[in-house]
């Protein structure tokens, strides 16, 4: 799932586990499947991004859109 | 029809510990599933959920299924227990447990531990735990066979998680007969005196190694998971001593536990293909997919346990506030609706939304880790030895509903 922001998360790999949600709220939420989406609204921080990048427990979430050269 | 109906033996569906059940579980689950995917079993007084789309969803949905085995059904049946043996210790640490908590305490404990579990954290690991396999696999090298489940399926887990909390080496047999007289209370139902006051004595134990260990971070804090947990505010509160050491005698026992189920139950796996070993050995970077292969096909855990905060409606059944259910990973991830040929072991299936670590916000904190543990440990023996054989007449299963853990499993590995 491509979104604004070159932020990808690779759905075959999310879990829902929240902590991106947690970590960065004004980025991320979660589809009516509970897998996460890059969806910045408002006001949200780039060191939080890169803090829900860093926390991910399955490693889903990426620089780049999927299809873009890294 | 001959008028021949085949009842399979007239197995009772309705015990989760059968033979069956226990050492058959695929053939178990896909009767239950094709009955109803949302099984009322009488016996357990709860709802067994078979289908991937069920079991996933349940793991989902925890605004209305409580995972807190301190209130609801689950608490009661405990509580009588530990009423009964007066095994109070054993009560007030496994309460604190965050893995049985609700949100959002649940949540702020586990962003806290999850820090020293992301793959990022534990990468840095992966060349200590490469270097331990490989020394701990010098043992293997015995044309007698050896003891592969006590002699390095458990070594692994224990030395890399009791390295990473701080628990002296020598500490470390303490600790997995502790965690198996512990195991015993958490996944095997029906809660006996005996065992219960065995339960006891363990948790005794691990309070007494922990607790200097929690005081000394304390005192003298370092760059480690124990002492960022002693300083983290909670809700604005600090966590309590007992707290921290509760939460760190679970990350141990459930460190290694269903690490080295693991790493035995892929090497069954291997067994049953082993032209699946042969591949492996060609392309060792297939490591990373056959762990994840080997979580689905035949992984540690079997089913998580939880209850109905509210009335739901599941696939047309009427689930009660208070009810019980049994979410059945093994059976997810062997539904065909969800995987290909399901019964098929392929190292390089891809992708691979298996169940094994669970899913949503209670999705196994220490699954980096135990990936990592078991990609070094087929990589490192995959290039080492050429094949091996099961020494076993009979594999056998502990009688659990949530653990798929062997007994013993002895092994003869082949340099050629």
């Amino acid at each position: 799932v491509t979104a604004p922001g070159s932020v990808t998360v690779d759905h075959d790999l999310c879990v829902g586990a929240t902590l991106c949600v947690q970590l960065a709220p004004a980025a991320f939420r979660l589809d009516e499947e509970g897998r996460s989406l890059f969806a910045p609204e408002g006001a949200w921080d780039e060191a939080d991004v890169q803090d829900a990048i860093d926390g991910c427990p399955m490693a889903a979430i990426h620089r780049g859109g999927i299809g873009q050269v890294p | 029809m001959t008028g021949v109906l085949d009842t399979g033996g007239a197995i009772d569906l309705d015990d989760l510990l059968s033979d069956e059940a226990v050492h058959r579980p695929n053939d178990y689950h896909r009767r239950l599933r094709e009955i109803s995917p949302v099984y009322w079993n009488a016996r357990w007084n709860g709802w067994v959920l078979t289908g991937y789309d069920e079991v996933m969803g349940g793991f989902r949905d925890h605004r209305r299924l409580s995972s807190d085995r301190f209130a609801g059904p689950f608490g009661d049946e405990l509580r009588r227990a530990a009423a009964t043996s007066g095994a109070e210790q054993l009560l007030a640490f496994l309460a604190k447990f965050f893995v049985w908590k609700d949100q959002p305490y649940h949540t702020r404990v586990r962003a806290l531990a999850n820090k020293a579990f992301t793959p990022r954290s534990v990468e840095r690991l992966r060349p200590r735990v490469a270097a331990l396999v490989q020394d701990l696999a010098g043992s293997l090298e015995d044309e007698d066979g050896v003891d592969f489940l006590g002699g390095f399926a458990f070594q692994v887990p224990v030395i890399v998680i009791a390295e990473y909390l701080g628990v002296p080496a020598a500490a470390q047999e303490d600790v997995r007969a502790w965690s198996e007289d512990l195991g015993a209370v958490i996944f095997v139902r029906g809660q006996d005196t005996e065992r219960m006051r065995r339960g006891e004595a363990a948790m005794a134990g691990l309070v007494e190694l922990f607790r200097p260990l929690v005081r000394a971070r304390r005192e003298r804090p370092q760059d480690d998971l124990l002492s960022g947990m002693l300083h983290a505010e909670v809700d604005g509160d600090l966590l309590s001593e007992d707290e921290v050491v509760a939460d760190a005698i679970l990350m141990m026992f459930a460190g290694h536990e269903t690490t080295m189920n693991l790493i035995a139950n892929a090497l069954v796996a291997f067994a049953e293909y082993p032209d699946q070993w042969t591949r492996l050995r060609a392309e060792p970077a297939l490591a990373r997919t056959a762990t994840e292969e080997a979580l689905r096909y035949d992984g540690p855990i079997r089913a998580m346990a939880r209850w109905a905060k509210e009335p739901l409606e599941l696939r047309g059944q009427s689930i009660a506030a208070g009810d019980r259910l049994l979410l059945v990973q093994h059976a997810a991830n062997r539904d065909p609706a969800a995987f290909e040929d399901p019964d098929r072991f392929d190292i390089a299936r891809w992708p691979n939304r298996h169940v094994a670590f669970g899913q949503g916000i209670h999705t196994c904190l220490g699954a980096p880790l135990a990936r990592m543990e078991t990609q070094e440990v087929l990589s490192h023996l995959s290039g080492r030895f050429s094949g091996f054989d099961l020494m076993e007449d009979e594999l056998r299963y502990n009688p659990t509903v949530v653990s798929r853990s062997l007994r013993q499993l002895h092994v003869r590995f082949h340099d050629r």
